[in-house]
């Protein structure tokens, strides 16, 4: 029969008192990780990295000819709904793009998105999002969300984040049933969905 | 081990210095901030995707819809603290508690923490795929496990009776492993990692996503340790020098991994092989012999097809072929000289299973299938090699049907009435009925109240049936199955975007027990179905995340399981508290992350145990945009020295607690590229 205290035997080493050391392993534990998070250091937030996505995209998107009234027209990104990405779009530097200046404008029905070049829905759209989509039926306009289920549900490009990076998916079939084209450059870092 | 010790030292003062540095960085760190967001536009798109975020901020929704507290970890949580097992991710779960006796790692849950299980009594899927086997009922989750946790998107852990939508093992909880898609690697990742005891591994992964829209994984892993030595006082008796045994805790595993998707089609393949030395005297084998080994190798492979029928009717049909081999190669005294026996297991098995869900009905949402499994072996072999003598030769085949069907049922907005039953056929154990009912309400979006009773089962395994070595064990092929009936009321709350509270009370009452228990009248060791065992907790979480990275969990469990007659079960402690943290330091691509474990007394076969607490420590760093990662963890910080109650193979021996790891230091590299 062993002794229940046999773990005790190993020299040097003394038994482990939590009860005496606890208190103080957790107030450090504790400080470590409340000042630790309350650090605002460390990587950026989503929210800009994915309102630079949305800018991003309209480089490598190719508009059919009627979608701009003169050769010089402004390239126009639109967005519907609020949250954090509209936000960081309405304070973004956005140089020029195919020589057209970049101008973005908050909309607040669907129907007022054709015109735009580009359009954000926010989360705040979600559950409207198929009135959204039928407002926007054939119009070369590129749509752009963050939510889930948003390409698979007729959107063009979905945001969305993995292994702590921001990626995105993109439903060809919607892209293309209304004249847009999307580079390649772009679609080989897209994750594409089929149907 | 000086050496190391002063590493730690020194490693905790840098933490505490950047600590301080922290906070008196934060203040100009966050005004700098601004600037940046607005000159990310001028990035082109592949460096944006190869900016590091922090995606602490959101909580998976998902989980209030289940009928009990679902707990995700996801991915960078295992990368954050540096996990490199299933167990120590599953250790980080409210309620559940990991040990290892030195062979194989273990999980208990809501008090049952039997020594012996193997994981039975909870159900272990990787991909939805059940990993249980037949002859012992295991889930693996040490190196054994299929899969490197490099490869794992996220793991599920779904507390409670599984039974009435997964049938046997699904007792006290669903483990479901998620993998990471091809598409989110995009490209190689090679990974390397080195630490004390002479500790390395290596692994290589290729990911893509193709034109056509089919998705490729393929990953190739291995791990090696020397291990440390055991001591434990009851070894001595048995021969062990000073009760040291030294050398043998060595484990050199292999895995490897494929999935490909294409359309509708899913293709996964798995397969791990474990040699370990065996350090503990298990089985009264000579403590210390170099040539005692066990091996475990598994594998497995799946086809699923899954495809959208008609509006709201969506099918998912999967056939799946199962393998497991045990091999040990067992010394033992025979008067004065060594005698080695062969040890062996080897199971078969193949699942046809089909599943439908229905949305077609307005404030429905319908569930039902049904899953058919053969068992083609689940064999059991032992025998003394020289003079040859066969002393276990076991050959069982056996089959499973099982029908389910659950329907969620919307009552109102805010009331949510579930309703499942399953029905098995086990050709061992007969028929047996899995009901569960469920009732939830979310008087908003940030509150939900859920209230369940299940029933679940596990059917007795071949090693529990027909397990018999002259003298030492008999087998019982009149065994029941165990049954856990249950209740269970959780509530839920959100505060704000940023902290959520969570907590559960449950009542348990299993009836069968099945429990390694001796003979009187021959002294013979046989599995039997034991009396009732009633199990009451409460568990309890909070858990606060901050838009910058940060997030703090913890948690704390009182759980109380007696068997009938016999007061408190062995293994299963009281109390058990955790704190976990992660924050990333203001020094780019820098996280930190650490671990706080309490866990109270409990007893052992002839005694108790006292409480102990560990601590755990990781330090990420990710080179931006290079594709570069390092990280040093440090496992057990302290270097305590805790045992945990050994199970029955060993506490016949003399043995009656097994000593857990000391400390562990790794240093880990990951490229991708």
């Amino acid at each position: 029969m062993t002794s229940p205290d046999i773990r005790r035997t190993r020299p040097g080493r003394p038994a482990w008192q939590w009860r005496r050391r606890l208190p103080r392993h957790a107030a450090a534990c504790v400080a470590l990780i409340v000042f630790g998070g309350l650090a605002l250091g460390g990587p950026p937030a989503e929210a800009p990295i994915k309102a630079a996505f949305v800018y991003n995209f309209a480089k490598y998107a190719k508009w059919p000819e009627s979608a701009f009234a003169a050769a010089d027209s402004r390239l126009l990104i639109c967005s519907l709904g609020r949250d954090d990405e509209t936000r960081e779009l309405a304070s973004m530097e956005m140089k020029p793009i195919q020589g057209r200046a970049v101008v973005y404008q908050p909309r607040s029905t669907a129907e007022d998105l054709r015109g735009c070049h580009v359009a954000y829905i926010a989360e705040s759209e979600e559950k409207s999002l198929a009135d959204v989509l039928q407002a926007l039926r054939g119009a070369p306009v590129l749509t752009v969300a963050e939510f889930d289920g948003f390409a698979s549900g007729g959107g063009m490009i979905g945001l969305y984040v993995a292994e702590s990076r921001v990626r995105f998916e993109v439903n060809l079939a919607a892209v293309r049933a209304t004249g847009l084209q999307l580079g390649s450059n772009l679609l080989k870092l897209a994750r594409i969905i089929r149907d | 081990m000086r050496s190391i010790r002063l590493l730690c030292r020194l490693l905790m003062r840098t933490v505490w210095a950047s600590l301080v540095g922290a906070c008196m960085a934060a203040a100009p760190v966050a005004i700098a901030g601004d600037g940046v967001a607005s000159r990310l536009g001028q990035l082109d798109l592949a460096d944006l995707l190869d900016i590091d975020i922090q995606t602490a901020s959101r909580f998976s929704q998902k989980r209030s819809e289940e009928p009990s507290s679902v707990t995700v970890i996801m991915a960078d949580e295992i990368r954050a603290h540096g996990y490199e097992r299933l167990s120590e991710i599953l250790n980080s779960v409210r309620g559940l508690y990991a040990y290892t006796d030195r062979l194989y790692e273990f999980a208990g849950v809501r008090g049952f923490g039997r020594p012996e299980d193997y994981n039975s009594r909870m159900l272990l899927l990787i991909d939805g795929i059940r990993m249980n086997e037949p002859v012992y009922g295991q889930g693996s989750l040490g190196t054994e496990f299929p899969l490197d946790v490099e490869l794992i998107e996220r793991v599920e852990f779904v507390p409670g009776p599984g039974s009435a939508v997964y049938g046997n093992n699904a007792m006290f909880g669903v483990i479901n492993v998620i993998t990471r898609k091809g598409s989110d690697l995009r490209g190689t990742e090679l990974a390397a990692a080195t630490g004390n005891r002479h500790t390395a591994s290596g692994r290589a992964s290729y990911g893509r996503q193709f034109e056509n829209g089919a998705d490729l994984l393929l990953s190739a892993s291995s791990f090696g340790t020397r291990g440390e030595s055991l001591h434990h006082p009851g070894l001595e008796a048995l021969g062990a020098p000073g009760g040291t045994v030294r050398g043998m805790d060595y484990n050199r595993s292999e895995s490897a991994f494929g999935r490909l998707t294409f359309e509708h089609l899913k293709f996964e393949i798995g397969y791990s092989s474990r040699k370990k030395g065996i350090p503990n005297a298990v089985f009264g084998t000579i403590p210390g012999d170099s040539q005692s080994y066990m091996v475990d190798a598994q594998g497995f492979a799946a086809l699923g097809y899954e495809r959208e029928l008609a509006p709201g009717l969506e099918m998912a049909l999967r056939t799946t072929y199962g393998a497991y081999d045990y091999d040990g190669n067992l010394p033992f005294d025979v008067d004065g000289a060594t005698a080695y026996s062969d040890d062996m297991a080897r199971s078969r098995w193949w699942t046809a299973e089909a599943k439908f869900v229905w949305r077609g009905w307005q404030g429905h949402r319908l569930v039902f299938g049904s899953e058919y499994r053969r068992d083609q072996r689940a064999d059991q072999y032992s025998a003394d090699r020289a003079p040859r003598v066969v002393n276990l030769d076991s050959h069982v085949s056996g089959q499973t049907w099982g029908a389910y069907a659950q329907d969620d049922i919307a009552l109102t907005e805010r009331l949510t009435l579930g309703l499942g039953m399953r029905f098995d056929h086990d050709s061992h154990a007969g028929s047996v009925a899995s009901p569960r009912i469920s009732l939830i309400h979310q008087p908003d979006s940030k509150r939900s109240v859920k209230l369940l009773y299940g029933s679940a089962y596990r059917a007795p395994n071949a090693y529990e049936m027909y397990y018999a070595f002259p003298g030492a064990q008999k087998g019982n092929t009149r065994l029941e199955p165990e049954k856990v009936d249950t209740w269970e009321v959780a509530y839920e709350q959100f505060l704000g975007d940023r902290l959520r509270m969570t907590a559960s009370a449950y009542s348990y009452l299993m009836k069968h027990l099945i429990s390694q228990e001796t003979d009187p009248l021959d002294g013979v060791a046989q599995f039997r179905n034991a009396s009732e065992v009633r199990a009451r907790g409460l568990e309890l979480e909070v858990e606060r995340v901050w838009d910058q990275g940060g997030r703090v969990r913890a948690s704390y469990a009182l759980q109380r399981a007696e068997l009938a007659g016999d007061g408190r079960l062995s293994n299963s402690p009281q109390h058990l508290f955790k704190l976990i943290g992660t924050a990333p330091l203001p020094v780019a691509g820098l996280r930190l992350s650490g671990e706080l474990f309490g866990v109270s007394s409990r007893r052992t076969a002839v005694g108790t145990l006292g409480s102990y607490a560990v601590a755990n420590l990781n330090l990420n760093w990710r080179v931006t945009g290079q594709g570069l990662e390092f990280s040093l963890g440090v496992q057990n910080l302290f270097d305590r020295d805790f045992s945990v109650p050994a199970s029955q193979d060993y506490v016949g021996l003399g043995i009656d607690t097994m000593p857990q790891l000391g400390r562990n230091v790794r240093l880990r590299a990951k490229w991708s590229f």
